[in-house]
């Protein structure tokens, strides 16, 4: 078919509905209840198999909202819907991203029970956490966040974390540090507070931030490396790749959210789109990103129209500016569409916030400190 | 009181001190303009940063890949040397690392911002 290649991830919002109201949440619509019906999530593992997307693997990330305030049975069965409708050979596996306010027993039982890989939101501390992830009413959310972390522990669950980064961390890397290395948690992402949706500022887009930013950086990396990567940092351990990869034969790295249909992002109604997967929410001239729906609208259909076409040009000229301008791309892949249309106005444009503080600076932060502790070897040697 | 004229000398004075203040100026310009736009600052280009890092990463440590393979149950063993200077302790980094494919697939990872999948 024109899309080509395979469906890597699949992502479906039970709800757009969230229980609590971070102020650098991106996401419309926090407070629509409307839930995703089990047709709608089987149809949608139907279209992306009846397109021929589908490899040995799918994972399935149920996020867009608070997927937990979906309720467990109606969550359970729509894991089932989709289960049922991916035919034997591709092995499908849920993820589901959660403030975790609402993990309860029964919500561990089910996680066990179905396999469901589990990322929590945490941003760290009460003091940093508290600052931006609270509830309508304006009370953080830190307690009942970690009384779910403690109900997954309990139950021998597994989890990895991830933070938003926010102007009020970077002063305080070694409590960030301190506090998820006092969780079972082995895997953190740093995600910066980013630019895109409802979200048109961030506390880190001065350029006044960008050395304390880079000192967060800096210390979290020797705190890590420090304990022996215990704690292992998704960006940390994505920069030591490309430390190694620059050795090797000339390759580019690619990303998922540039090259069209290896994510399908499906909102509860049943609305697809491909791409970043935030495009969904979003409004495109007079109309929006969505280019079908997965109860009417095959995906071969959907790839072979117009509006596809125009959007995977305009895509595809970003990443080749990138390609002809940025030093970084080898490492990069071209970077965010969302990132680029939601910061320059347009897809075929290149550095953004997002590229600036999750790439370049990490990349370049790896380097200098793995230059640093090497002369310090030397150093002691001599 | 009647205000005396500068005296030639004094004119080229000025002259040359403002032809170098000029001068100066136009420098600072050139070179704030010449500065890399890049997050970092970094005048060396990334590819020498990078093959930098990686010399310095085989110092610190050899490459799994390599014909000297890390066992990370022999941490403890090896003494303060694998541990390296820095406080880096790289052991447990190579003995848990995932081959990495790209900046957006990390194994069992998925968030909404950085997309990944296995």
């Amino acid at each position: 078919m024109a899309a080509g290649g395979v469906v890597e991830l699949l992502i479906l919002q039970p709800t757009p509905f969230c229980n609590i109201d971070c102020d650098y949440c991106y996401l419309p619509d926090r407070g629509v209840r409307t839930k995703m019906r089990p047709e709608v999530a089987r149809a949608a593992a139907r279209q992306v198999a009846e397109a021929g997307l589908l490899g040995p693997r799918l994972s399935v990330v149920w996020h867009a909202g608070e997927p937990l305030t979906a309720g467990v049975s109606a969550f359970e069965e729509l894991v089932g819907a989709v289960n049922e409708a991916v035919p034997p050979g591709t092995e499908v596996t849920h993820h589901v991203q959660t403030n975790a306010t609402l993990i309860s027993e029964p919500w561990c039982q089910l996680f066990q029970r179905a396999g469901i890989r589990i990322g929590v939101s945490l941003d760290g501390p009460a003091f940093l956490h508290d600052a931006h992830r609270r509830t309508r009413s304006g009370r953080g959310t830190h307690e009942r966040t970690m009384a779910g972390v403690r109900a997954l522990t309990d139950h021998a669950l597994t989890f990895h974390a991830i933070a938003v980064l926010t102007e009020s961390s970077l002063d305080y890397p070694d409590e960030f540090y301190d506090f998820f290395r006092s969780l079972p948690v082995t895997l953190l992402g740093l995600n910066v507070e980013e630019i895109e949706g409802r979200t048109h500022r961030s506390s880190l887009q001065s350029l006044s931030i960008r050395p304390r930013y880079r000192r967060f950086l800096t210390r979290l990396f020797q705190r890590t490396g420090g304990d022996g990567f215990a704690l292992r940092v998704r960006e940390f351990d994505s920069a030591l790749g490309a430390v190694r990869l620059s050795a090797g034969p000339p390759q580019t790295v690619w990303d998922q959210q540039n090259r069209p249909w290896s994510i399908v992002s499906v909102d509860c109604a049943g609305r697809y789109t491909t791409f970043s997967p935030e495009l969904l929410g979003l409004p495109w001239g007079d109309d929006t990103f969505a280019l079908g729906n997965v109860l009417d609208t095959p995906i071969t259909e959907a790839a072979g129209s117009e509006r596809f076409g125009r959007l995977a040009r305009e895509i595809a000229a970003g990443v080749e500016a990138c390609r002809q301008k940025c030093e970084y791309f080898p490492y990069c892949g071209g970077g965010a569409p969302v990132n680029k249309y939601a910061e320059n106005g347009s897809f075929a444009s290149t550095e953004t916030l997002f590229c600036t503080l999750s790439r370049k600076m990490i990349l370049d932060v790896v380097a200098e400190e793995l230059v640093s502790a090497s002369r310090s070897r030397l150093r002691t040697r001599a | 009181m009647m205000r005396t004229s500068p005296t030639p000398r004094t004119n080229r004075l000025r002259d040359l001190l403002g032809a170098a203040i000029v001068a100066v100026g136009i420098s600072v310009t050139l070179t704030a303009q010449a500065r890399p736009d890049s997050s970092s600052g970094q005048a060396a280009p990334l590819s020498s940063r990078l093959r930098g890092a990686h010399d310095s990463l085989n110092r610190l440590h050899p490459d799994p890949d390599s014909s000297h393979p890390v066992n990370p149950t022999d941490a403890d063993a090896r003494g303060p040397e694998e541990h390296g200077p820095g406080g880096i302790h790289w052991a447990n980094y190579w003995g848990n690392y995932n081959p990495w494919r790209n900046w957006n697939n990390w194994n069992n990872w998925h968030n909404f911002n950085q997309w990944s999948n296995f």
